[in-house]
């Protein structure tokens, strides 16, 4: 006979422990569990059956391995010497020993976190791929105020990591797509194959909430300060230029000036780099753009002319082609273009952008363009104010600033006929929106998918776009549909319709519609399922549905508009 | 007829006079005019021109005139308005006719001591040229494993390091008395460079670590002459490189060492504290190093056929300050002129050694075929001689 196996001895409440648990095994307190696990990257885990565990189900749990793995961490003796050290300078001043304290104090213990990052992100490849949370929460504490336990500190180096990361985008013209919300501002951009994403706060004054640890937050904050050191670093390495970078202090002349005028404006500055001239973002890397080493990503020419490829493959290189050309002209979007922002407009995002597309940008008081509001070479003249303008120029478009966020999302300059200031914006749409077959697609938003898709050269020989031609009311809304009801309507009217001479309709595989035949059947055969999954099938059916229903209802409402406006027009 | 350009030829040699005009050229001139015009002008002047066809290099804001002046001019936007100061400088010459001297196994390094040369080959000798005469002058089996890196401490002292991963100080190569080894000290894989300097000797390893001898204890020790192969063991081994390291030198900075390795980085120690102190990645791995002794730049020879010239400088706002290209095979050695701050020479693995200017980095001055196989090391006094080993048993010695 073997041996008893006591309950708890082997399996799933071996592997679990609680934190309470972890504490006391790895010896600190919570608020260092807190912080290690935070350093670490370590998350409590959801057991699979908590009621085996018998230390109840409301509780956190951590896994074994993750607390073995924190217990060889150096930094907790870091934080057990900081914990004798507050105790040592506690004590000195309850003795008004106050030369002790003053002496402890210069021999504060301090750690580094360059190891635990190496050891999280091994690659620069990996630190990139999860960087987004890094920049927004970075991008939070440099528009905070300075309040107790945030220190200026803090706040100076968030506002610095992040200005250098947004010039990175802009000399590498990285910036992707962009969307204002009221959460925030979205910015996408793509380094050395990495998406990323974040989202900065507008700017306004920040209150601090009352509901949130700081604590907390600031341990994010400083594993993020280290985390983006370490990324930039990098990145401006790979550019061949030195960390941190050199801001040049010349004020430079406006592109249009001629080369002989330019002589006088180089007032060369003192060389000293400030915090201002680095987040107004609209100065220049020294030494920029001398990146000497040649990019190795050029794709393998023995790859492009392998003769046979399938058909798929011919499909995803075309696409990709037209991918790099769009690319290519967002890069390019503003080039010559030269902007003055006005006064009451937000200036860094909107330099940001200019600035990622090739463009450039001053405004009053600009350290970098020494130009007046009445320069002859100010191509675009961007306000928020309507027709208060005291005084308009001839030379130069007036445009709101939305104008600029949406030629950037759509990669090409949009006509600025309804961006003129005072007038009524057109929907600012999210260009992160992955449209799925079946959802309700704005029009706006249609004319840019279509346009991405190569000038829409497919989509306006689709028939449904032939068919919106005759029925306006239908036109906006039912572009993009399939099996839904109103898709059974609309291949009926179809139908009814006779071809004209020469008119060519593409052969489609229709979808098979579900009859009223197939629905009872439907319904006999989920009556034979089980419960259980009755229930699921149930769920699922009545998820579908709403959305559905959803997607109608916005269908209508922006009929209604439609029709608002037609009555309006008239 | 083309269009003018008005110019003012100087010099910063005192040999030559000032001339004082302003000169009135077409903008077509070509190289071989403008030193024709030059050397009329220097004719009227009486200057002593010191030998019968002397040629010139033109250098234009510290850039070097390679095409003629309208290409120039074009490339690098110099406004033609206005007057255009040309310094001339004297033409480098080619080395002359190289002179070859066989070995019976390759040559893997040479170092040059007055007017001999030390060549450590795979066959663990190490021989002693003169370079004048052509001929050898001494013979003697250091290693049974091949020598990898000859380098000498004075007059009296050379070190050898070998693939049999010692590293061994000799008394006796370099003057006509007994061979002997004075001190040994060990690696765990084999030596792939030695360094030296007044104080102290370098060695970098396959164990990829870079082991610091003193040589205090050698020159205090007063009984020299009875050392027979005594264990030395280093004062430091600086670990930090995570592959082979390829190549090291001692810094002008006396307590600073420099080394490279195939992990593409190139890493600064501090002697003293031991230290990593600074460090500049590549993209590339590194085979070779040298540190400009005037400006401290640093050169670099690498896998990519290319040489970089990496800012030293913390103040200056890129971190590579140049790339030279023109090389087919590896950059396997590299040395800057320690008479000229802007001259270098390389050779490398397609067998050539070419002389480069860094005024001009598009193009090489000369490019010397040399060996039939891989050029392994090389070394050169300005002005005076060049001279590498390669692969194809070769010690190629070529005079200016």
């Amino acid at each position: 006979m073997g041996r008893i196996i006591k309950k708890g001895d082997r399996g799933i409440a071996t592997q679990y422990i609680t934190r309470n648990q972890a504490i006391k095994r790895l010896q600190v307190t919570l608020s260092d569990y807190r912080k290690i696990c935070i350093l670490k990257g370590i998350y409590p885990r959801e057991p699979k059956k908590k009621r085996h565990l018998k230390k109840g189900t409301n509780k956190t749990y951590y896994h074994i391995k993750d607390v073995q793995y924190l217990s060889h961490e150096p930094i907790i003796d870091k934080f057990r010497e900081f914990r004798v050290y507050l105790r040592r300078v506690k004590r000195a001043i309850g003795r008004k020993d106050y030369y002790t304290a003053h002496e402890l104090k210069l021999r504060k213990p301090t750690y580094k976190l360059d190891l635990v990052i190496r050891e999280r992100y091994p690659t620069l490849q990996d630190a990139l791929r999860d960087l987004d949370d890094a920049l927004s929460t970075i991008a939070l504490f440099s528009t905070m105020a300075q309040i107790a336990g945030v220190q200026g500190s803090i706040i100076h180096a968030c506002t610095r990591l992040l200005a250098e990361f947004q010039l990175y985008v802009i000399e590498t013209k990285s910036l992707r797509k962009v969307f204002l919300s009221i959460k925030g501002i979205y910015y996408q951009c793509s380094i050395m194959g990495e998406i990323i994403t974040w989202i900065a706060p507008q700017e306004f004054t920040t209150r601090r909430p009352a509901d949130v640890d700081f604590r907390l937050m600031l341990t994010f904050v400083e594993f993020y300060i280290n985390l983006i050191g370490f990324v930039n670093f990098h990145l401006f390495q790979k550019l061949n230029l030195t960390y941190p970078p050199k801001i040049s202090g010349r004020l430079e002349a406006p592109p249009h000036l001629h080369i002989h005028k330019a002589h006088n404006y180089q007032f060369k500055f003192e060389r000293y780099e400030t915090l201002d001239m680095l987040t107004s973002l609209n100065h220049s890397i020294e030494g920029a753009g001398t990146n000497l080493e040649e990019g190795d990503d050029e794709l393998d020419p023995d790859l492009m002319s392998d003769d046979d490829v399938t058909e798929e493959e011919l499909a995803i290189r075309e696409s990709q082609k037209r991918e790099e050309k769009m690319i290519l002209a967002q890069q390019e979007l503003f080039k010559n273009y030269f902007f003055f922002l006005d006064r009451e407009v937000s200036k860094s995002p909107l330099v940001f952008c200019i600035r990622s597309c090739g463009g450039s940008a001053t405004w009053e008081g600009d350290t970098r363009h020494n130009v007046e509001v009445s320069d002859e070479g100010i191509t675009h003249h961007i306000t928020d104010r309507g027709s208060q303008l005291s005084h308009l120029y001839l030379l130069r478009e007036y445009i709101q600033p939305q104008w600029v966020f949406d030629s950037l999302n759509c990669r090409r300059c949009l006509t600025m006929s309804e961006y003129r200031p005072g007038d009524t914006l057109p929907p600012h749409l999210s260009p992160f929106m992955q449209e799925k077959e079946g959802d309700y697609i704005p029009p706006e938003r249609l004319a840019i998918i279509q346009y991405e898709r190569g000038e829409g050269g497919e989509e306006m020989s689709d028939p449904d776009n032939l068919e919106s031609e005759s029925d306006k009311d239908e036109s906006a809304v039912t572009q993009v549909e399939s099996g839904t009801d109103g898709g059974v309507k609309k291949r009926k009217q179809k139908r009814k319709r006779p071809l004209g001479v020469g008119q060519v309709i593409r052969g489609q595989v229709e979808n098979l519609q579900i009859t009223d035949d197939s629905l009872e059947e439907d319904k006999l055969r989920a009556m034979l399922l089980t419960k259980k999954k009755r229930k699921l099938y149930e769920k699922l059916k009545g998820r579908d549905k709403r959305h559905s229903n959803r997607i109608n209802k916005l269908r209508e409402r922006r009929k209604q508009i439609e029709r608002k406006k037609m009555l309006e027009a008239k | 007829m083309s269009k003018q350009i008005h110019i003012l030829l100087k010099s910063k040699d005192s040999k030559y006079p000032i001339t004082p005009t302003n000169l009135s050229l077409s903008l077509s001139t070509s190289w071989t005019e403008l030193n024709q015009t030059l050397l009329a002008l220097l004719n009227e002047l009486g200057a002593e021109i010191p030998s019968l066809t002397p040629e010139f290099d033109f250098l234009i804001n510290e850039q070097l005139l390679t095409s003629s002046l309208q290409d120039f001019i074009a490339t690098n936007t110099i406004s033609t308005e206005q007057l255009i100061v040309i310094e001339y400088v004297d033409r480098r010459p080619p080395p002359s006719q190289p002179h070859i001297l066989p070995h019976p196994d390759w040559v893997s390094s040479l170092t040059l001591v007055g007017n001999q040369v030390l060549t450590g080959s795979y066959d663990g000798s190490v021989r002693r040229w003169n370079m004048y005469s052509y001929s050898l002058v001494s013979e003697y089996k250091c290693h049974d494993e091949p020598i990898t890196s000859v380098v000498t401490i004075n007059d009296n002292l050379v070190v050898t390091g070998s693939s049999d991963e010692s590293v061994c100080v000799w008394q006796g190569l370099l003057s006509d008395e007994p061979e002997r080894c004075l001190f040994k000290g060990f690696h765990s894989q084999p030596i792939t460079c030695l360094a030296s300097n007044a104080t102290q000797l370098c060695s970098g390893s396959w164990d990829r670590t870079v082991k610091v001898w003193s040589l205090t204890t050698l020159f205090d020790n007063s009984n020299l002459d009875t050392l027979q192969s005594q264990t030395l063991s280093p004062i430091s081994t600086l670990e930090g490189h995570t592959d082979v390291v390829s190549d090291c030198i001692c810094s002008r900075d006396t307590n600073k060492l420099i080394s490279c390795s195939w992990d593409q980085n190139v890493l600064f120690w501090d002697i003293t504290t031991k230290q990593n102190v600074r460090a500049m990645y590549s993209s590339k791995s590194l085979l070779s190093i040298s540190e400009n002794v005037h400006t401290g730049l640093i050169a670099t020879g690498g896998s990519d056929n290319a040489i970089r010239i990496w800012n030293t400088d913390t103040d200056e706002a890129t971190v590579i300050k140049m790339i030279l290209k023109g090389h087919t095979g590896w950059v396997s050695s590299i040395s800057w002129s320690h008479k000229s701050e802007h001259h270098l020479i390389s050779g490398s693995y397609d067998g050539s050694t070419k002389h480069w200017d860094i005024r001009n980095n598009k193009s090489p001055l000369y490019t010397v075929g040399a060996h039939k196989k891989k050029l392994l090391c090389m070394d050169w006094r300005d002005g005076e001689v060049v001279i590498s080993g390669g692969e194809d048993c070769q010690l190629i010695v070529s005079h200016f």
